[in-house]
């Protein structure tokens, strides 16, 4: 009873833990949180009635007893009836017209109608004159008695000739040409006669205001009347749409996309050309709002993985969040793990290819990478191209890529066990060649390797940081370094420089930037580990990361899937079947619709199994 | 019952292969080989078919009781105190497993491929894997073994393909060795070598469909004896029975045997390397039912907190033997003799006690 009552102590902290999201095999429940509306008692100044629409509705009201009254008394004396008609049908004119000027009058906002508060609100907000990019531009507006105003905008994030040609103009020359309707309101007259934009709004909340401009938006305030009238002027600096430079492929699209988030929706919405392709807007940051968009295919995706992935993108309570590498450590199911659980891809037809297999992109404003959610082991070996080639071709292209992440894991270790530890498995000419090139270099081999591995990485980064006019010379140094003096000056074996060679091409064989980190760093670990116990070490430290990846879980999907657990279906792990055969999308993301293409889609082939052509037919009629 | 995600029949298949024929890299070739001689793959033989009935006879005492924990079970048939008893029982066995498990393949690696570490370190480093993945759970041991399988496959088939020249079928006369009545006898006791079928009760409230429980128990069984057997055989065909019954790890002089053509000569070592993945599934498994069993047994929520007081019970244990021998001495002698009785013997107790209490769904209403 003791030890019960002991052990017990574990248990509430064990109940607190948040159930782990998983997207298979668990009852379908709505998530906390999410799609859960909450019913709220609406008061009139909530439901942002204005007085007039108050008064609208007493006067209705009132209407309504009069009515009844009318019909109570309708009977009993006609001139009475008769005068209470009249005054009734005099009542619905009166109605018409609150109920006309209902529809004109203006929400309260905070913005005032004397146009020096607004001024001195904006110096105050932009902390105008020390911040030298906002631009308020003083002017008058060309009536018949002159109206102050002022321009607000953002010098870099608007665009000066729209502001000059087709803003400031019309409002301060042109409006007095022609011949302005009387009696409309003012912001009638500004949004319909005066201002040519294509995007006219007008905003009552000072805030909302100030946000527009922050986009690139400009922002009229006019003396006299409560509220800003936003221009869309937004045109800033950017990169136009360029080669992808990080994933680059041979055949197939070569676009890439650029800092501008609207860009690089339409390049993916002109990729996959569905109305059912939704880029659902969201906010993250709260000193600076940044906006991602979250793609999905509507029908496909999985409703449950796109309400986790939204979820745990609005729990995000930041500051800043500028950048989708950011994003993805804030989501992430296993943070401590070494492996990425998204995939960053620069590549819009990769996007689309995963939209369509049912997975979710994030893609977030000023920033040239979407992120994949979820990303399995197996996308960070496979490559855009491996699809665009006939299938022998991505199959072999992709089993040298398997090769080379593993020699880019293993091979400085192994050389380390087999020389260190196990020198019988080493034919004797081998053996005698290796012994006679170590026979100068005074240090162990662990030391040697780990000198060399260290050289490598260093001149790695340093390839990366270098200004590109002296590229050549890091060429000449590590050459230097890795091969002939290193060689000379007696430090490391010769054919130490080509096993670390091979490592290093090896690795940058994989695709994938951030999986060469997680290839690099479990590297030393396996040195490490050969280095004290040989290939017991490395035994201990495969199992260890193989159990881990087959623990690991990327948001609710095994991260090994398809292969553990082993769901094939698609030839599409690591041999990349023919295309035909694939008709099927993966079963881990749980798609709402499985099927991708028909059963045979050779059909006018001769030959192929009778099983397929059963199939196609019963396909046919079910699609009729 | 603690809650710990499903495993389907194949995964589970996987997992007691490695779970009940991981020792055919350790010492059980010999010990079929004291027992039996050259037929020593009939001893192994009849062990199988004895474990298999005592195994469908546990099959029937969980279908009176379907959903529910073995450790459930005896509550519900013996009440508290035997219920707590066969699930101490259980739990005995396992950990006994899982610390001589450690031990031999410890003093495996050390006799082999690492001759001057200290046996505590590769001992804690096997403790360590299994930890980790007890610790992981269910599902990263079921899944973690299916994606070793191909390993192990490679590190078994490889020995039998290129040791085939080195196998004289004249080896395993005479044919009865010690004649049947002493093969059946050695066989019975024996058939405590597949008490690791034990696992697949305890995790019967998660195999994810019910009716693979038999299917998948039987399947290992029989794989398990194909390997067992197999292996039994081809070392007492390629080595003379007096040998074979001196050499501790018959397996590893198999593979010292292997040379493959010019360039990769005495590739024992990569062998040890992938019998090694056996070892971690095996030494995981071990760890995940004791803990589990224990914590059902206590009735606790879960069974994380007791892991790692359990890993350090568990290495002293493998610690008891002052060496190989009186380890090996333990293991063949005294769990593989009596094993039977915990894990085929106390099921059919329980199931008998059942019946005559009246327990549980009528066999007509299995599921």
């Amino acid at each position: 009873m003791m030890l019960k009552r002991f052990l017990g102590l574990f248990e509430p902290k064990l109940q607190k833990r948040p159930e782990t999201f998983s997207l298979g095999n668990r009852p379908e429940e709505p998530l906390p949180g999410i799609g859960v509306e909450q019913p709220s008692p609406v008061t009139p100044e909530e439901a942002g009635l204005t007085p007039a629409q108050v008064a609208l509705a007493r006067l209705r009201e009132d209407y309504e007893a009069t009515r009844s009254l009318l019909q109570e008394l309708t009977g009993y004396d006609p001139k009475d009836v008769d005068a209470i008609r009249r005054e009734c049908v005099h009542l619905g004119q009166l109605i018409g017209k609150l109920e006309a000027d209902a529809a004109e009058a203006q929400p309260q906002g905070d913005i005032s109608a004397r146009i020096d508060d607004n001024l001195g609100r904006v110096k105050d907000v932009f902390h105008v004159p020390r911040n030298s990019d906002v631009i308020i531009r003083e002017f008058e507006l060309g009536l018949a008695p002159p109206v102050r105003a002022f321009l607000l905008y953002i010098e870099g994030l608007a665009d000066k000739e729209i502001i000059s040609w087709a803003i400031l103009q019309p409002l301060m020359l042109l409006a007095t040409l022609g011949k302005l309707p009387a009696g409309k309101e003012p912001s009638k007259i500004i949004r319909e006669n005066l201002v040519p934009g294509h995007q006219v709004e007008i905003k009552y909340s000072f805030m909302d205001a100030i946000d527009a401009v922050l986009t690139g938006v400009s922002a009229l305030f006019i003396d006299g009347q409560p509220y800003a009238v936003l221009i869309e002027t937004k045109k800033w600096e950017h990169r136009s749409v360029e080669r992808a430079s990080v994933e680059r492929v041979v055949y197939g699209p070569q676009q890439a996309f650029n800092e501008i988030s609207r860009t690089n929706s339409a390049l993916v919405r002109r990729k996959l050309r569905s109305p059912d392709l939704v880029m659902e807007a969201l906010k993250v940051g709260r000193r600076s709002e940044s906006e991602l968009f979250l793609m999905y295919v509507e029908g496909l995706t999985n409703p449950r993985l796109v309400d986790e992935v939204r979820r745990r993108i609005q729990a995000i309570d930041v500051d800043y969040l500028p950048e989708s590498g950011m994003l993805e450590q804030y989501i992430e199911t296993s943070p401590i793990s070494l492996f990425p659980q998204s995939l960053p891809t620069e590549r819009p037809d990769r996007v689309a290819a995963f939209l369509s297999e049912g997975h979710i992109a994030l893609v977030v404003d000023d920033n040239p990478f979407a992120l994949i959610v979820p990303a399995t082991f197996t996308s960070f070996f496979h490559s855009a191209e491996d699809y665009y080639l006939r299938w022998p071709f991505g199959s072999f292209i992709r089993a040298f890529r398997l090769a080379g992440m593993l020699f880019a894991l293993y091979l400085p270790a192994l050389y380390i066990a087999i020389t260190n530890f196990h020198p019988e498995m080493i034919p004797t000419d081998l053996l005698l060649a290796v012994a006679a090139s170590r026979e100068p270099v005074p240090f162990p081999i662990p030391v040697e390797v780990l000198f060399m591995e260290l050289s490598l990485e260093i001149i790695r980064e340093a390839g990366i940081r270098m200004p590109s006019t002296i590229g050549p010379t890091l060429g000449i140094i590590g050459a230097l370094i890795l091969g002939q003096a290193a060689v000379a000056a007696g430090i490391v074996s010769p054919i130490l420089v080509i096993i670390v060679a091979i490592t290093g091409l090896g690795s940058f064989l994989i695709p994938n930037y951030s999986a060469t980190f997680t290839i690099r760093i479990l590297r030393f670990l396996m040195i490490f580990l050969a280095s004290a116990f040989g290939m017991f070490g490395l035994a201990v430290g495969t199992y260890a990361l193989i159990i881990h990846m087959a623990a690991l879980q990327t948001y609710g999907v095994p991260f090994l899937s398809p292969i553990a657990p082993f769901r094939p279906g698609t030839p599409d792990i690591g041999v990349r079947g023919p295309l035909y055969k694939m008709e099927k999308r993966p079963s881990f993301l749980r798609p709402l619709d499985r099927i991708r293409q028909a059963p045979l889609t050779r059909k006018w082939a001769p030959g192929g199994p009778v099983e397929k052509r059963k199939q196609q037919a019963q396909y046919e009629e079910e699609r009729e | 019952m603690i809650r710990q995600g499903h495993i389907d029949g194949k995964h589970a298949v996987v997992v007691l292969l490695n779970f009940i024929a991981g020792k055919v890299f350790v010492t059980f070739p010999r010990h079929m080989a004291i027992l039996g001689q050259g037929a020593g793959w009939m001893v192994a033989t009849v062990a199988a078919v004895a474990a298999t009935f005592g195994f469908y006879i546990t099959v029937l005492l969980l279908r009176r009781f379907p959903g529910r924990s073995i450790i459930d079970i005896s509550c519900e048939v013996g009440g508290g105190v035997v219920g707590r008893l066969s699930g101490l029982a259980f739990f005995a066995l396992f950990a006994l497993i899982t610390a001589t498990v450690a031990r031999e393949f410890g003093e495996l690696v050390l006799g082999t491929i690492l001759r001057h570490t200290p046996i505590s370190i590769v001992v804690g480093a096997l403790m360590g894997a299994g930890l980790y993945t007890a610790y992981l759970g269910l599902e990263a041991i079921a899944r973690g073994a299916m994606l070793l399988f191909p390993f192990m496959v490679l590190g078994t088939l490889g020995i039998v393909l290129f040791d085939l020249r080195f196998v004289t079928l004249s080896g395993l006369a005479p044919w009865f060795g010690p004649g049947l009545p002493a093969i059946l006898e050695h066989g019975l006791r024996a058939s405590s070598n597949y008490a690791e079928i034990l696992l697949l009760v305890v995790l019967a409230p998660y195999v994810r469909n019910r009716r693979e429980l038999l299917p998948a128990g039987l399947a290992s069984m029989g794989l398990s004896w194909l390997i067992m057997a197999g292996f039994t055989a081809l070392a007492a065909a390629a080595f003379p029975i007096p040998v074979a019954t001196r050499i501790v790890f018959p397996l590893f002089h198999l593979a010292r045997l292997v040379s493959l053509g010019e360039f990769l000569q005495r590739t024992e070592a990569l062998f040890v390397l992938l019998w090694l993945f056996s070892a971690g599934v095996k030494m995981s498994a071990g760890f995940y039912a004791s803990a589990l069993v224990l914590a059902e047994t206590l009735d606790l929520p879960d069974y994380r907190p007791l892991l790692f007081p359990l890993a350090v019970l568990l290495f002293s244990v493998s610690f008891i033997f002052p060496s190989l021998v009186e380890a090996i001495e333990f293991d063949t002698l005294l769990l593989r003799t009596y094993a039977w009785i915990p894990a085929f013997a106390l099921p059919a107790m329980l199931l008998a006690l059942a019946l005559v209490r009246r327990k549980g769904a009528s066999a007509g209403a299995q599921g």
